[in-house]
């Protein structure tokens, strides 16, 4: 089977669990006690109103019936309206969620580049102080929640030496570049705006950081515990036989077979910072999809928790195709599709 | 030339450190090989045969402890147990073939890849490394040697994969080969042809050749001499020829007799009684638990080589009163012969 066709296959297989998601949340989040309407409203609404909004809103239909309705309505692209912002949550989404993607794809980066050479170092230099540091690190990392880090960084890094900025996407006062695809950075580079693309990074890199630590320090673990195990293989006891120098052995000839099982771990820890994120956008005050999200859920805001489950399903199978064509591009029999003969 | 050296293992001793104590494995391993020499390292498995190879080749795990003994390569010392340290430098002109091509080759990297870096750096050509290569996969004999030098390992057979690790070999540009029972993981039906095809390039170009192997047979259709191996010791080495027809050793004997229904393994099912405790080995002989004619002797002495026919050494007390040759410097009078 070659690439194009597994990844194909894996897309269509993603919409099948997506509609079987759409279906749970939508049960779950009408069989929970509380009317939407009624919340939406507050308390003190007078009931016409409330049932007013139930009637526009079709929570008078049945389950069944409602469910195609707003089937029918993405189909056109139409995710419904938010009972809080009281606006089209396909707005809502644009607004919120590039915001995300900034800081969820500088954190894929950081978990990728620092797991991996931690790990890569530790194990050549396996044993030694370095070695040791790295694993009481990686331990930390793991048992932190992102939210601490994001904490400790705020005090360290913004208050304690004022490096980064400490809430927000851009310094207020600095306006927003002409929104193309809603990501500061990237708009600032296409327009030109350099300054505030500057800007927007200098924003995320604390909460990306904070955010990477737990994947970062799992991947340093995988990485090194790989490498480790690959060592004593007989491949490479070979090279190191035939005076292959180490350093070639250690970037090269170990890394690359000893990277599919960090990668594919990372994957699944990459797909869990959109809903990690919450507590870390919160500390930052950064307006993103997790905040977006879970509050939403605080006020049972039908439709908005709907979409947002359906774009983390989304964000987790993106986050799934990437890391399966990277391991295919490490692994030359996913690439070239299944051993000939054992 | 002819009878230069071209490896000598001397009084080798590497115990392995594991959680539960210390192994001690070898026990003062002595083996000679000459120039173009063909020897065979027979021994059941656990004896310590890998170990022995990969301390030729200063590969030994990172849990081995090297307490005695030392390994010359073409009159160079490669490894050596000194006052206070080990002293290891990388054994040029020797390749080692492995067990299983399958875990011999690096499953991401292509053929021509992992052969251009050998004949980089152990045959430290930078110019034309490809042509070497491909030359070295006819060399072994493989169909279409420009394809598979682009393909990856597991688009090939096993018995192709241990081709490829015999060009491998030969790509390294050695004088010896090491290869460690270079057919036990292959089809039956391919294992004769790799052995002959082993045996061929080392007569063709003149290379020394130890094969280990758990068979008897493989080891006379291909060498010149065997060693037999027990429990980390050489029992008893000669000509294939005598070895069969002339067995002094006890343990030599058993596995003789144990040879018709011999089937890979349980190579020793002749002999009652298992291989030794390496956490607590015997103290005299290693096989004295296991041997019929074991005396009070034996189990608290270890036996010296005692030459029993000409280039025919036995280390058995049985045989003590043939002309006894101190262990240590049994290569040297093996030379001489
Ligand atoms: N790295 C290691 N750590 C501990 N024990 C080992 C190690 N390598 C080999 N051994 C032990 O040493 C003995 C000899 O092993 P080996 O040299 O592989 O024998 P053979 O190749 O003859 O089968 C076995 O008992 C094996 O379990
Ligand atoms: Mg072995």
């Amino acid at each position: 089977m070659s690439l194009t066709k597994y990844i194909i296959k894996r897309i269509v297989y993603s919409i099948g669990v997506l509609f079987g998601v759409s279906i749970l949340i939508f049960v779950i989040s009408n069989i929970v006690p509380g009317d939407p309407a009624r919340m939406a409203l507050g308390p003190r609404a007078p009931e016409w109103a409330v049932e007013d909004l139930r009637k526009e809103m079709n929570l008078d239909k049945p389950l069944v019936e409602r469910y195609f309705l707003w089937l029918s309505d993405l189909m056109r692209g139409d995710l419904g309206e938010s009972l809080r912002s009281r606006r089209p949550i396909t707005k809502d989404i644009a607004e919120y969620l590039p915001a995300s993607i900034e800081i969820i794809a500088l954190s894929a980066f950081f978990m990728a580049v620092i797991g991996i050479n931690l790990g890569r170092l530790s194990a050549r230099f396996s044993g030694t102080w370095f070695d040791g540091v790295v694993r009481i690190l990686s331990y930390t990392g793991i048992v932190t929640p992102a939210f601490v880090w994001a904490i400790l960084f705020v005090l360290l890094f913004s208050y304690l030496i004022p490096i980064f900025p400490t809430t927000g996407r851009i310094t207020p006062g600095l306006a927003a570049p002409p929104r193309i695809t809603g990501m500061y950075i990237i708009d600032g580079l296409l327009t030109g705006n350099f300054r505030v693309a500057l800007n927007a990074f200098w924003h995320i890199v604390l909460p990306s950081l904070a955010l990477s630590m737990g994947g970062a320090a799992q991947a340093a673990r995988m990485t090194r515990a790989s490498m480790v195990d690959n060592a004593e293989k007989d491949y490479i006891l070979a090279v190191r036989a035939y005076g292959v120098p180490n350093k070639l052995i250690y970037r090269r000839l170990l890394l690359k077979p000893s990277l599919v099982a960090p990668i594919s771990i990372m994957a699944l820890d990459i797909a869990a910072l959109l809903g990690n994120a919450f507590l870390v956008e919160l500390v930052f005050l950064y307006p993103g999809i997790s905040r977006y999200g879970v509050e939403a859920m605080l006020n049972k805001d039908l439709f908005a928790i709907i979409s947002v489950v359906l774009i983390i399903g989304i964000g987790y199978t993106i986050a799934n195709v990437v890391i399966d064509v990277i391991i295919a591009h490490l692994d030359p029999r996913v690439r070239l599709g299944g051993a000939k003969s054992a | 030339m002819k009878n230069e050296e071209a490896l000598a293992v001397q009084n080798l001793r590497v115990n392995y450190k594991i959680y539960r104590g210390i192994l001690k494995v070898l026990d003062g391993i002595n083996l000679t090989v000459k120039r173009g020499e063909k020897i065979g390292l027979v021994g059941e498995t656990g004896c310590g045969k890998t170990t022995t190879l990969k301390a030729i080749m200063g590969i030994l795990a990172g849990n081995a402890i090297l307490s005695s003994g030392r390994v010359t390569v073409n009159g160079k010392v490669v490894l050596q147990r000194s006052a206070h340290h080990m002293v290891r430098k990388s054994a040029k002109r020797v390749a080692m073939i492995f067990q299983d091509p399958t875990a011999s080759l690096n499953p991401v990297f292509t053929i021509g890849e992992q052969m251009e870096l050998v004949v980089r750096y152990a045959a430290n050509r930078s110019s034309s490394a490809r042509e070497a290569a491909v030359n070295a996969l006819r060399l072994a004999q493989l169909p279409d040697a420009e394809r598979i030098h682009t393909n990856f390992p597991f688009q090939l057979s096993g018995g192709m994969r241990q081709r490829v690790c015999i060009a491998m070999a030969l790509a390294a540009e050695p004088n010896i080969i090491l290869a460690d029972e270079p057919t036990t993981n292959l089809d039956v039906t391919i294992q004769d042809q790799v052995l002959k095809l082993l045996k061929r390039l080392c007569d063709e170009q003149e290379l020394a050749l130890v094969l280990v192997t758990h068979s008897l047979g493989v080891a006379r259709e291909t060498c010149d001499r065997i060693y037999v191996m027990y429990a980390g010791t050489i029992v008893e080495y000669a000509s294939s020829q005598n070895i069969f027809e002339n067995p002094y050793h006890p343990y030599t004997r058993g596995l003789l007799a144990a040879l018709p229904r011999l089937t890979g393994e349980g190579i020793a099912e002749g002999i009652e009684g298992r291989i030794p405790d390496y956490l607590n080995p015997p103290q005299g002989c290693r096989f004295a638990p296991r041997c019929e004619h074991a005396t009070e002797k034996c189990f608290s002495t270890k036996p010296g080589f005692y030459e029993a026919e000409d280039g025919h050494f036995v280390s058995c007390f049985l045989y003590e009163t043939e002309r006894g040759v101190a262990s240590d410097v049994s290569h040297s009078s093996d030379t001489e012969s």
